[in-house]
């Protein structure tokens, strides 16, 4: 049995990633355990007898009953540690903004795993409200409004454009957290790398969840930010 | 001209006087303060007279005043003023609820004087270079903003509700309610948020965040606190990014700074070299009376700020959206 994962190949890092895996454009033949192959969101395949790893915002694509989801977001290096910061605080309190120009068409698949990502962080929403941009004007924005119970309200922005960027910003009791990916990038010119949005084989398979765990929670995110457009 | 000033409460009351002090044909001519120890100090910080009543100070021959009181006089002295024949630049927000605020505006048109409302950020050299590219259609269609107004707790009457009127979110709204409906020339027309305190043991609310719709649908994301603590680099940030249908721009008002570190607990401090928006806002002032002219901030831009923000605590309190 072969686990294979979807992911975008230019966000895995190579260096941090200690499993052995190999890059395929189809599993026949495979003699690799783990194996990426390019997810373009409809190529997903259903591969029985293998474990098929695949990312929350392509899930609308997915087929096939041995599935397990990862959450892009909550695989950046960047996520985690600002996570373990956060949760230094007993019970966190204050503002969290998260801000992303994504690369793709308008994908509510998205926004539903970021705040499945964002409740793991600060538990169950008691407010979530949705703001879409006019229709017929690109990029399309949305705006996610939550209040989270013990005392956390977030902005969640999306602009569905041509570039990758992630802004994160927490302000906590005594305890402020800004992170730009832009600003973060290693190299200049920035276009050289991906880095900081990259991430690493043995998150994808440490975090993911069966597909059935996760559908439950996704699907009501699906229906607060409004569902899937046809 | 001769100005002078009602008021030292409100702390851009001192960089208001500098900047009085730099127009070399300008005269402050005095300082009407009833906390007599503090009118006694900037009167002789600012090499002018202090008065204790506020009927020998407006009998005084002069053309402007600048008020910088608590929020909820801002009536009373600009009710006084108007009365008395100045021209008035009063701090923001204009009042502590709509009615004072018509009342205001009212009174001023009555007695022919100007009534302008101190928005600095308009004469912050990147916020008006973002407002010429979009006049000149270089944005596009703007589809969306996205804006904070983050900074330290003022304390004193900031934090007392009869006094201010609010906490954070009127304090830290109204500067960018005001510049998003000088971009876009539209008024907000749905507001939804969530108020609350967090940071500081406060009844008064230090955070809060904002979703606004205008009237053309355009949509905005604001955040509004009292978040940042004295050991930040920086006493906070403003800032406004506009999504546009050709090109996204953001500007961030202070960011020509450069780094300070030194040792100590306060190791990084950013150090502005900006242009100062307070002397261009109170420039403005006093050309807009040589010109006769109307402000270019006036008081209707002062009370539809205002409603946004009132609008917010209203929304909050009843966790629905407030139509306006």
């Amino acid at each position: 049995m072969v686990n294979v994962i979807y992911a975008n190949i230019d966000r895995i890092n190579r260096l941090t990633t200690t499993v052995d895996v190999a890059v395929v454009d189809s599993i026949d033949h495979t003699t690799e355990k783990t194996v990426l192959l390019e997810s373009n969101h409809s190529n997903i395949q259903d591969f029985s007898n293998h474990t098929v790893y695949v990312p929350a915002s392509a899930l609308q694509h997915v087929k096939g009953e041995k599935v397990k989801v990862y959450h892009e977001l909550a695989q950046y290096p960047f996520f985690q540690q600002a996570r373990s910061m956060i949760h230094r605080n007993d019970s966190p309190k204050g503002v969290f903004r998260l801000r992303r120009v994504l690369a793709e068409e308008k994908n509510d698949f998205v926004i539903a795993s970021d705040l499945y990502v964002l409740s793991s962080l600060f538990g169950e929403a008691e407010i979530i409200d949705v703001k879409h941009s006019r229709g017929g004007l690109d990029p399309q924005h949305v705006i996610v409004t939550v209040k989270y119970g013990d005392g956390v309200m977030a902005h969640v922005d999306y602009t569905f454009t041509s570039k990758e960027i992630i802004e994160l910003e927490w302000s906590g009791i005594n305890q402020i957290i800004e992170f730009k990916s832009d600003e973060m990038n290693p190299m200049d010119p920035g276009h050289l790398t991906t880095l900081p949005l990259q991430y690493n084989v043995d998150s994808i398979l440490e975090t993911a969840v069966e597909l059935d765990v996760v559908a439950p929670e996704l699907a009501k995110y699906q229906e607060a930010i409004g569902g899937v457009e046809a | 001209m001769k100005i002078g000033m009602m008021s030292f409460a409100h702390m851009h009351a001192y960089s208001y006087a500098d900047s009085l002090k730099k127009l070399q044909h300008v005269e402050l001519v005095g300082i009407f303060d009833d906390d007599v120890a503090r009118g006694k100090e900037v009167a002789k910080q600012y090499q002018t007279t202090h008065y204790i009543s506020q009927e020998d100070f407006l009998a005084l021959d002069m053309d402007a005043v600048i008020i910088c009181s608590e929020n909820v006089r801002h009536k009373e002295m600009v009710r006084n003023a108007a009365k008395a024949g100045k021209h008035i630049l009063c701090e923001k927000p204009i009042a502590t609820n709509l009615e004072d605020a018509q009342e205001m505006i009212d009174v001023c048109e009555h007695h022919g004087v100007i009534l302008q409302i101190a928005f600095p950020v308009r004469f912050s050299a990147p916020i008006i270079r973002l407002k010429e590219l979009i006049d000149r259609g270089e944005l596009g269609e703007i589809i969306a903003f996205r804006t904070t107004n983050r900074g330290q707790n003022p304390g004193g009457w900031f934090i007392e509700q009869e006094q201010s009127g609010g906490g954070a979110v009127l304090d830290h709204t109204v500067h960018m309610v005001d510049i998003m409906r000088w971009y876009l020339g539209r008024e907000v027309t749905e507001v939804n948020a969530i108020v609350d305190s967090y940071f500081h043991g406060v009844d008064i609310d230090d955070a809060g965040i904002l979703t606004l719709e205008f009237e053309n649908g355009v949509i905005a994301s604001h955040d509004a606190s009292w978040s940042r603590f004295s050991e930040y680099p920086t006493w906070g940030d403003v800032t406004v990014e506009v999504i546009g249908s050709k090109q996204t721009v953001k500007v961030d008002a202070f960011q020509e700074h450069f780094r300070l570190f030194t040792s100590g607990s306060k190791s990084l401090t950013n150090v502005f070299y900006g242009n100062d928006m307070d002397f261009g806002l109170i420039q403005d002032f006093v050309n807009c009376i040589e010109e006769q002219r109307q402000p270019s901030i006036s008081g209707k831009d002062g009370l539809k700020a205002l409603q946004v923000a009132l609008a917010a605590y209203q929304s909050s309190k009843t966790k629905t959206k407030v139509k306006l």
